[in-house]
């Protein structure tokens, strides 16, 4: 599969939309569902960010899977602080960092041992 | 949401049910904010049918210990969800309530 | 135009019905849609009840109702064949959801999706025994029966869950849980079961002559308590009092006809 790309407005009211994708892509990819609601969290975390921010232009999430490894990136800005959401974001996922003004998460595939 | 002041305990005693998040964050902690200012007794919010707070939940439960802290009182939860539980160690939350009986006993 | 409606003591048979909608269609007069309003008064009330829910007051939800009520009354098409109390329910429900969705409000989960869900939280916990790891989708899907769609969307409806579907549960405490929908049902049935006009005029006829008067002059002329307390020569508070009580009379004899 390859890059997947979503696009909403800023509004509450998308963040289920983010989160059901989400979802679907990490199913594809075989997260288990704990995997799943973590990367769903992380998701709705930082669309909180967003929607807190300034920013009025429409928020891109793509979705990239490579060597096991599923990287997220969004269109959000580094925030002022170390808010609430940063923080739950850094604890679920298994890289989270700021480049430029994309937000970029990753989680990675854990081997499972597939019977 | 289930709420009813305990005379003989001196406590509000709230049972949110499924998630305190974007969408009802607000609301939830104006009224709990607004039953404090009637009647500031502790608050606790008991977490059975609590399956999630989001990062404005948070917040909003830190405004209300702000307020009530204020005041000399305190915020406990009980019966939280492990992934609750989690939630407020992540943020050092749980340092700032009293936290009584989580899920499965466990951390 | 108020005298004429002491006659009428406020309810329609259906040909007045059909008269008053033409009416309004044609002159778009507001004390005929009043007279509309009141009329129909029962259907958000119902509607109110149904939606009820901790948390929620059934004031505000039947203050929403009432003004979807007065939508569906300005786009009601007699022509159209309708009975207006099938026409005017989803328009109500509409409004409530609106309400509960500006409101954010925690809402009921389904009960079919707390079910799934329940099946799914307890396979993913025997399947972690089984398969010696976290399950996924697909083994959920695959043990239970259902898509690998249903298992994510299930487990993402109680956190978007809107209002959308009819399967709102309505609590009423006990064992016997009704679905809105099989209330309302396809047709008219449920609103046919209870005969309106008969209803409002044996509860009218009940009233005393100063509880009737406060509660027409109220709702079909918009009369201020103040100007009512001066007509009968008692205090607005007085008026104010004995209007609760009559409206609190009317929703209870009502409730009492459907149950």
């Amino acid at each position: 599969m390859g890059k997947i790309s979503l696009t909403v407005p800023k509004g509450k009211d998308y963040i289920g939309v983010l989160r059901l994708t989400a979802s679907s892509v990490a199913n594809c990819y075989k997260f288990s569902l704990d995997e799943i609601e973590d990367i769903k969290i992380s998701i709705a975390e930082a669309a909180i960010l967003y929607i807190g921010s300034d920013v009025e232009e429409d928020l891109t999430t793509s979705f990239d899977f490579i060597d096991g490894e599923l990287t997220i990136e969004m269109t959000i800005s580094q925030p002022s602080d170390d808010s609430l959401s940063l923080q739950i974001i850094t604890a679920l996922m298994d890289e989270a960092r700021f480049v430029d003004d994309i937000l970029l998460m990753k989680k990675c595939l854990k081997e499972n041992a597939n019977g | 949401m289930d709420k009813v002041y305990n005379e003989e305990l001196c406590q509000w005693e709230y049972r949110p049910v499924g998630d305190i998040d974007i969408q009802n964050s607000n609301e939830i902690k104006k009224e709990i904010l607004g039953d404090f200012s009637e009647k500031e007794g502790d608050i606790l919010i008991d977490g059975k049918d609590l399956e999630y707070i989001d990062s404005t939940g948070l917040g909003a439960i830190i405004a209300i210990y702000k307020e009530v802290n204020d005041r000399g009182k305190k915020i406990i939860f009980t019966n939280l969800a492990k992934f609750v539980h989690k939630l407020f160690k992540i943020t050092d939350m749980d340092k700032l309530f009293e936290i009584r009986g989580v899920e499965n006993g466990e951390d | 135009m108020a005298k004429n409606r002491t006659k009428k003591s406020g309810f329609l048979d259906k040909e007045e019905v059909r008269e008053y909608f033409d009416k309004y269609k044609e002159t778009g007069d507001k004390e005929v849609r009043e007279i509309l309003i009141e009329n129909f008064l029962f259907i958000p009330e119902i509607l109110a009840r149904k939606y009820t829910n901790r948390g929620i007051e059934y004031d505000d939800i039947f203050q929403v109702a009432c003004i979807g009520l007065i939508y569906a009354i300005d786009r009601f098409d007699p022509d159209r064949g309708f009975e207006f109390s099938s026409f005017a329910t989803p328009t109500i429900i509409g409004e409530i959801k609106k309400y509960f969705r500006d409101k954010g409000w925690t809402i009921k989960v389904p009960r079919r999706i707390q079910e799934t869900s329940k099946r799914i939280n307890n396979a993913k916990l025997e399947l972690y025994q089984t398969l010696g790891r976290s399950p996924t989708a697909e083994d959920i899907a695959d043990f239970l029966g259902l898509s690998e769609e249903e298992v994510l969307e299930v487990m993402e409806a109680s956190k978007v869950y809107s209002p959308q579907s009819l399967d709102v549960t309505f609590d009423s405490g006990e064992e016997n849980e009704v679905y809105l929908r099989d209330l309302i049902g396809e047709k008219d049935d449920f609103f046919d079961r209870i005969d309106y006009s008969d209803f409002l005029m044996k509860a009218l006829e009940k009233l005393s002559y100063v509880e009737r008067k406060i509660l027409l002059d109220r709702y079909f002329d918009k009369e201020t308590q103040v100007n009512i307390a001066k007509e009968l020569g008692i205090s607005q508070m007085t008026v104010s009092r004995i209007e609760k009580k009559v409206l609190e009379k009317l929703k209870k004899d009502l409730l009492k006809s459907i149950s």
